[in-house]
C-alpha cells in the first residue's frame, strides 16, 4: 500500500511538474520570441527607411546613366535572342547579368558569348541549389 | 642454497599475489563481457567515445581490483578511487552537460517551442518504469535510478544514480549507454508500429529563422525558470545553459572551444573508465543487473512510444502538419534519436528532411530528462 502511494505520487508529480515546466517554457519562448521579432522588425524598418532615402538620392544622380546602360543591354539581348523567346522573357536582367558573369569567370572575358538562356524544368518543387544544399547538410546523418 | 630459497620464495610470493590466485570466476566473466563491449565499441562503433573507456575500466578493475580500493592507514588507495570521486560527488555529469550545452543549437526548439511537449512526453517512460521497478522488488531509490535510464541521457542517469543509489552505478551506466548506442535498432520498429505510412510521409513546414538575441536570451530564461522551480535540477540545467551561453554569446570563443573539446574529452575519459570500474564481478553478476537491463529497455521503449503517440496527437490537432516520427526524438540521445527520425521519415519520402524538426524535441528531451531527474531527486533523496 505504501509502495502504491509512492508510485502514484511519483507518477503524478513527475508528469505534472515536467509538463508544467516545459509548457511554461513554451509560453515564455513564444512571448519573448514575439517581442524580440517585433523589436527587430521595427529596428529593421527604421534602418530600411534611412537606407532607402540615401539610395533614392544616389539613384537620382545615376538615373540618366542607368537608362543609357539599359538601352544598350536591351539592344544586345535582342540581337542574341534564341528560338525560345517565351522562356527568355521570364528571366530578369539581373539573372542574365549573373549568368554572364559566371560564364565570363569560367571561360575568360570575351572568350564566350551567350546566345540564349532557357529555364530548366526541375522535377522537384525544391530548387536544385536548395536541394543540393539540404543533401550536403544532411549527408553526415 | 640460500639464494635458491630466496628465489623460490619470491616466485611463490609473486604467484600468490598474481591474478591467477586472487581473481574469482566472476572477475573472469566480467573480463569476457568487457572484451565483448570493446569489440562493440571498436568494430561496431556503438557509442565508442563512452563505451570504449567504460569497457576498459571494467577490464582493468576485474584484472586488478585494488585500482578502485579506498585509502587505508597503510596504503594510498587506487588511482580509480580518486578519479571516481568526480562521479561520486556529482561533478562529472554537470561538466559533461557544460560541453553538451556548448555544442547544442537550441534554434530548432526556439523556432518551434511546441517541441517541448514531445520532449516532455518521452519522459513518461521514466515514471512508468519506476512503477515497474517497485513491482520487481527494488527499493524506491533504486527504482528512481533505474527509471531515469528511460531519459536516454547517460550523464543524467549517472547523476541521479550517484545521489540515490551509488552501488547500482555500474549496471545503470552500462545499460543507459548500451541502449543509447542501440537507438537505431530499438526505435524504428516502435515508430513504424505506431504510425501509418501517411503520417510518416508528412513534410513539415520550414522552421522560421531565429535571431541571435533570442538564442542568447534562451539559456538565461531556462536557467532562471528551472532553478527557481526545481533547484535539484539546477546543477545539470545550469551547466547545460552556461555552455550554451558561451556558444551563443560569441564573446568567449576560447572558453567555448575548451568546453566543447578539451574539458569534455577529459571528463569523458575519467567518467567512462571510473563508471566501468564500478562494474566488478561481485556487483555486476547478479539477478538485479538482469532486472536493471530489462527495465532499462522497457523504459526506453515506453519513452519512445509516448513521444510518438504525442506526436500523433499533435498531428491530429494541427490537421496533419506535424510528422509524428519527430516525437521519438523526445528521448534525449542527442543527436542519434533525431537521426533515426530523419532516416525513418526519409524511407517513406526521400525528399523529406525531418532532421532539424526532430532536433527540437531532441534537445527538449535533454531539458525534460534533467527536470525529471530533479523531480526524482527531490522526492526520493
Amino acid at each position: 500500500m505504501e509502495n502504491l502511494t509512492l508510485c502514484l505520487t511519483i507518477l503524478i508529480t513527475g508528469f505534472v511538474v515536467v509538463f508544467s515546466v516545459l509548457i511554461m517554457l513554451i509560453l515564455i519562448i513564444k512571448i519573448y520570441g514575439a517581442i524580440v521579432s517585433r523589436a527587430l522588425a521595427s529596428a529593421e524598418s527604421r534602418k530600411e527607411e534611412k537606407r532607402r532615402a540615401e539610395l533614392e538620392a544616389k539613384l537620382e544622380n545615376n538615373r540618366a546613366r542607368a537608362e543609357k546602360a539599359d538601352a544598350l543591354q536591351a539592344q544586345n539581348l535582342k540581337s542574341s535572342e534564341s528560338s525560345d523567346t517565351g522562356a527568355q522573357s521570364e528571366i530578369s536582367r539581373e539573372v542574365v547579368a549573373v549568368i554572364a558573369a559566371a560564364v565570363a569567370s569560367t571561360y575568360g572575358e570575351g572568350k564566350a558569348k551567350i546566345t540564349g538562356i532557357k529555364r530548366s524544368k526541375a522535377p522537384n518543387s525544391r530548387p536544385a541549389w536548395g536541394m543540393a544544399g539540404v543533401f550536403e547538410n544532411t549527408k553526415p546523418f | 642454497m640460500e639464494i635458491l630459497n630466496g628465489f623460490v620464495d619470491s616466485v611463490v610470493g609473486l604467484f600468490n599475489s598474481s591474478g591467477l590466485c586472487v581473481l574469482t570466476w566472476q572477475n573472469y566473466v566480467m573480463i569476457g563481457i568487457s572484451i565483448i563491449l570493446l569489440y562493440l565499441a571498436i568494430k561496431k562503433q556503438y557509442e565508442p567515445l563512452l563505451l570504449l573507456p567504460i569497457a576498459f575500466g571494467m577490464l582493468l578493475v576485474n584484472l586488478y581490483p585494488p585500482i578502485m580500493a579506498a585509502p587505508t592507514d597503510g596504503s594510498n588507495g587506487g588511482l580509480f578511487y580518486y578519479l571516481y570521486q568526480g562521479v561520486k560527488l556529482g561533478i562529472y555529469p554537470p561538466l559533461i552537460f557544460l560541453g553538451i550545452g556548448a555544442m547544442t543549437d537550441f534554434g530548432p526548439l526556439i523556432a518551434n517551442p511546441k517541441s517541448f511537449i514531445l520532449g516532455a512526453a518521452a519522459q513518461i517512460g521514466i515514471f512508468i518504469t519506476f512503477i515497474g521497478a517497485i513491482l520487481l522488488g527494488f527499493d524506491p531509490k533504486a527504482a528512481g535510478s533505474i527509471g531515469i535510464i528511460g531519459g536516454a541521457d547517460g550523464p543524467t542517469a549517472i547523476f541521479v544514480t550517484s545521489i540515490l543509489k551509488p552501488e547500482f552505478l555500474g549496471p545503470i551506466a552500462v545499460a543507459a549507454y548500451s541502449y543509447m548506442a542501440l537507438v537505431p535498432i530499438i526505435q524504428p520498429p516502435i515508430m513504424k508500429a505506431l504510425t501509418t505510412k501517411k503520417e510518416r510521409s508528412v513534410v513539415m513546414k520550414q522552421l522560421r529563422p531565429v535571431s541571435k538575441l533570442e538564442k542568447i536570451m534562451f539559456p538565461v530564461i531556462v536557467v532562471i525558470l528551472v532553478a527557481i522551480f526545481l533547484p535539484d535540477a539546477a546543477p545539470l540545467v545550469g551547466m547545460l545553459m552556461l555552455g550554451n551561453l558561451f556558444k551563443e554569446s560569441g564573446v568567449v570563443d576560447r572558453i567555448c572551444k575548451a568546453a566543447q573539446n578539451e574539458l569534455m574529452n577529459i571528463v569523458t575519459i575519467f567518467l567512462g573508465v571510473t563508471v566501468g570500474a564500478t562494474a566488478t564481478g561481485e556487483v555486476f553478476l547478479s539477478l538485479d543487473t538482469l532486472k536493471i537491463i530489462a527495465l532499462g529497455l522497457a523504459a526506453f521503449c515506453v519513452g519512445t512510444a509516448c513521444g510518438v503517440l504525442f506526436g500523433k496527437l499533435m498531428y491530429k490537432l494541427t490537421g496533419g502538419k506535424v510528422n509524428p516520427l519527430i516525437g521519438s526524438a523526445g528521448v534525449s540521445a542527442v543527436p542519434m534519436a533525431a537521426r533515426v527520425a530523419q532516416k525513418v521519415g526519409q524511407k517513406e519520402n526521400p525528399g523529406n528532411f525531418l532532421l532539424m524538426h526532430a532536433m527540437g524535441p531532441n534537445v527538449a528531451g535533454v531539458i525534460g530528462s534533467a527536470v525529471a531527474a530533479g523531480v526524482l531527486i527531490s522526492i526520493l533523496k
